[in-house]
């Protein structure tokens, strides 16, 4: 988001609008800047600079106290926007997450349409203006999204990717401070473009595991993943009938749509996973589950639906009047778990049972 | 109920019961345990006893008893607040109307305890077939075998041990999880046997089974029928559900025909085990061994992260062979195959299982098959 706290002060105040405002700690006090709208901005007011000095460069601009409730309540509203395209959003704070959109939602096979899409979603529903990077990793998307504000959108194209580098100044890569940029500039090296002349062993010998890093970013390289804040234990869906139904045919045609619909949930989370649990409520309200766990991680509807069967089976609620159905599936390989390999060799006889 | 006990003495036996009590979330009442005075001998002992359906535990202390009673009372709780005394002994006092005091030192607690009536019965008895075994062995059996044994649920009958005893008094200890397999006999006495001619015990079983022997000196004794298992040593029994199912016949699957031998020092191998898998993915653990006449090397190497290497000297002048593992399982072997300084490796092809062995004691081998590994 664009200037977040300033931009959400002059929305509920259009009053303020073309004005320099100031969120964060009174002139008078020792408390700092947390927001400076681009107005504020051209006097070089930025955060985390002491609101007295704030107040030296623009004694008129108009300092107000910030209000963490209602910024919380427009960061809950982007991020459900975000998660109307993808489950996988980082958030790295109120105002800014990172998205992985390789798989959408609804099938929108270009980021850069998405991002569009999500900045007019934005703006329709918050009235407030964000920018978006678009890029092939976490390291390059964070700076294009700096690239372009306020209301900008920047896209590097992996073919882009050394081009953009190159001349790319050390300064702005995430991770590169004060120090280290000095470090850097005794060594006359000030953009990755120079910085991947140096050789990983002398970046290591001077900057340890961070060297490794510089390293790779210099060439563009992030493998990291965008991973959602909460690690999901298990992935579930559920049904509750619109009237009971005690008809076994009828309950297994259900555990396949169900099946079905929990195989796209997996798919969209990216998860697999090995221990399926049924759950069965009667119409008077009795639940009982039943769980099995498989040697392989499972994400296929044949494979879900084969063992929802067995379970169902199992679960004597023959000819009795069901009021819903549910299948969650947990252990799930985005957690540690037992190593498996399809390279382990078994004895003979392991295989047949 | 008025006793007083020593604060240690309680303790250890709430250790060996726990484990069984705090994992019963759906029934509440399983998280307590009972504690009731003795009727017979000189007064002077209490029973402690809990069970979650699958294990029970039943156990004797001695104790100054006031008044005789019985309580069932959260076993955590308990064990938390006697962990906190600072007195060596605590009095425990319960009234009619349910409530528990703990007493150590100055400190005093209530606690509310629950009617004895709702706590499921346990029935210890002795079972039909039984054999007296020594501690060391016992626990040596269950140490040489509880890896080898399979943590999924696919295969129920191969999550325990397979107990099998023969006409010469000798029990057959074997498990595996598909990958590896151990097996190991040891000698028994008394034994009386007669249906069944083996059992799987539940590997949870044999945990706390374990814990208990940790505790405990000279022979016991087991018995056992189709269905259930029970552990006797002079104050402790423990019954536990078997799995009930076929294990498999492994005899086929123990190699016979391996003509690649090489015996070596177990802690260097050991050592090299775990400074090479440093190196191989963090899931499964592949290392490479290459057998040359007078060496073996290990050798691991994770992309991009980087590579390790070991030499062992051996006595070996036969063939040179290439063959892979998953080193947790080469470990898992080594790590409890400890009788001698040595361990024998016998190994035919790459595809082919390797046979661990222990010169100085013939009653154990280990079966591990390997990783098919890109060289």
């Amino acid at each position: 988001m664009d200037a977040f706290y300033a931009s959400v002060e002059i929305r509920d105040r259009p009053d303020l609008a073309g004005q320099p405002v100031v969120v964060g700690g009174r002139p008078n006090s020792r408390g700092v800047v947390a927001a400076a709208s681009y107005e504020a901005r051209k006097y070089g007011i930025h955060s985390a600079m002491p609101s007295a000095r704030a107040y030296q460069a623009c004694p008129h601009a108009v300092f107000l106290p910030p209000d963490f409730e209602k910024y919380r309540a427009v960061s809950r509203q982007i991020q459900e926007i975000f998660r109307r395209h993808t489950e996988l959003v980082e958030p790295l704070s109120l105002d800014e997450a990172f998205l992985d959109v390789t798989r959408h939602r609804e099938g929108i096979p270009s980021a850069t349409w998405i991002a569009q899409r999500i900045k007019r979603e934005i703006r329709d529903e918050t009235a407030l203006t964000a920018s978006a990077g678009v890029a092939p990793n976490k390291f390059l998307a964070k700076i294009a999204s700096d690239e372009k504000k306020p209301d900008g959108l920047f896209v590097i194209r992996p073919q882009d990717v050394a081009a953009f580098l190159e001349h790319l100044p050390l300064a702005k890569v995430p991770g590169i401070g004060r120090a280290t940029q000095e470090a850097f500039n005794a060594m006359e090296v000030t953009t990755c473009g120079q910085l991947q002349k140096m050789p990983l062993a002398l970046l290591t010998h001077r900057f340890g595991k961070r060297g490794a890093y510089f390293y790779e970013i210099a060439r563009g390289i992030d493998e990291r993943e965008v991973k959602p804040h909460r690690t999901r234990k298990s992935v579930g869906i559920e049904d509750t009938f619109a009237e009971d139904h005690a008809d076994a045919s009828w309950l297994r045609a259900k555990l396949g749509q169900l099946a079905r619909g929990l195989e796209k949930r997996l798919q969209s989370n990216r998860v697999k996973g090995r221990t399926l649990t049924l759950k069965v409520r009667f119409a008077d309200f009795h639940t009982l589950t039943r769980s099995r766990t498989l040697s392989e991680y499972m994400d296929d509807r044949d494979v879900i639906l084969a063992c929802a069967q067995d379970l169902f089976g199992d679960s004597g609620a023959h000819g009795r009047k069901v009021r819903l159905l549910g299948l969650s599936l947990h252990n799930l390989d985005n957690a540690p778990a037992e190593p498996w390999s399809d390279d382990q060799l078994s004895f003979d006889w392991a295989e047949e049972g | 109920m008025k006793i007083t006990v020593n604060k240690s003495t309680l303790i250890s036996a709430l250790q060996i019961i726990t484990p069984i009590t705090d994992r019963s979330s759906s029934k509440p009442i399983l998280s307590n345990f009972l504690l009731s005075t003795m009727e017979e001998g000189d007064g002077k002992s209490v029973e402690f006893s809990a069970t979650d359906y699958e294990i029970a535990i039943k156990g004797r202390f001695d104790a100054k008893t006031e008044e005789a009673g019985t309580i069932c009372i959260s076993a955590k709780k308990v064990l938390e607040v006697c962990r906190e005394f600072l007195a060596d002994e605590v009095r425990i006092t319960a009234d009619d109307q349910l409530w528990v005091t703990l007493e150590g030192g100055s400190s005093r607690l209530r606690l509310p305890s629950m009617d004895t009536g709702l706590y499921p019965q346990m029935d210890m008895a002795d079972l039909d077939n039984s054999f007296r075994i020594d501690v060391a062995a016992l626990k040596d059996a269950i140490d040489l075998t509880i890896f080898a044994t399979q943590t999924d649920e696919t295969r129920k009958n191969l999550m325990g041990v397979n107990l099998r005893i023969d006409e010469h008094q000798q029990s057959h200890w074997t498990a595996t999880d598909g990958h590896r397999l151990a097996q190991v006999h040891k000698p028994v006495a008394d034994g009386k046997l007669e249906s069944p001619p083996e059992i799987i015990i539940p590997r949870r079983s044999l945990v706390e089974m374990r814990k208990i022997l940790e505790r405990t000196e000279g022979p016991v004794s087991l018995s056992f029928d189709e269905r259930s298992m029970k552990l006797s040593t002079e104050s402790i029994t423990l019954t536990t559900r078997l799995i009930e199912g076929k294990f498999p016949n492994v005899d086929p699957i123990i190699p016979k025909d391996s003509d690649k031998t090489l015996e070596i020092n177990r802690e260097r191998m050991v050592n090299a085990l775990k400074i090479v898998s440093l190196m191989s993915s963090e899931q499964i653990k592949p290392v490479k061994l290459s057998l040359n006449p007078g060496t073996l090397r290990l050798e691991s190497e994770r992309a991009e992260y980087g590579d390790a290497l070991d030499e062992i000297p051996v006595e070996y002048d036969g063939e040179p062979l290439q063959i892979g593992f998953n080193a947790r399982y080469l470990l898992d072997v080594l790590l409890v195959a400890t009788h001698g300084d040595t361990v024998k490796l016998e190994m035919k092809g790459p595809l082919n299982p390797c046979l661990v062995s222990m010169p100085n004691d013939p009653s154990f081998l280990a079966v591990v098959m390997p990783l098919r590994i890109e060289w």
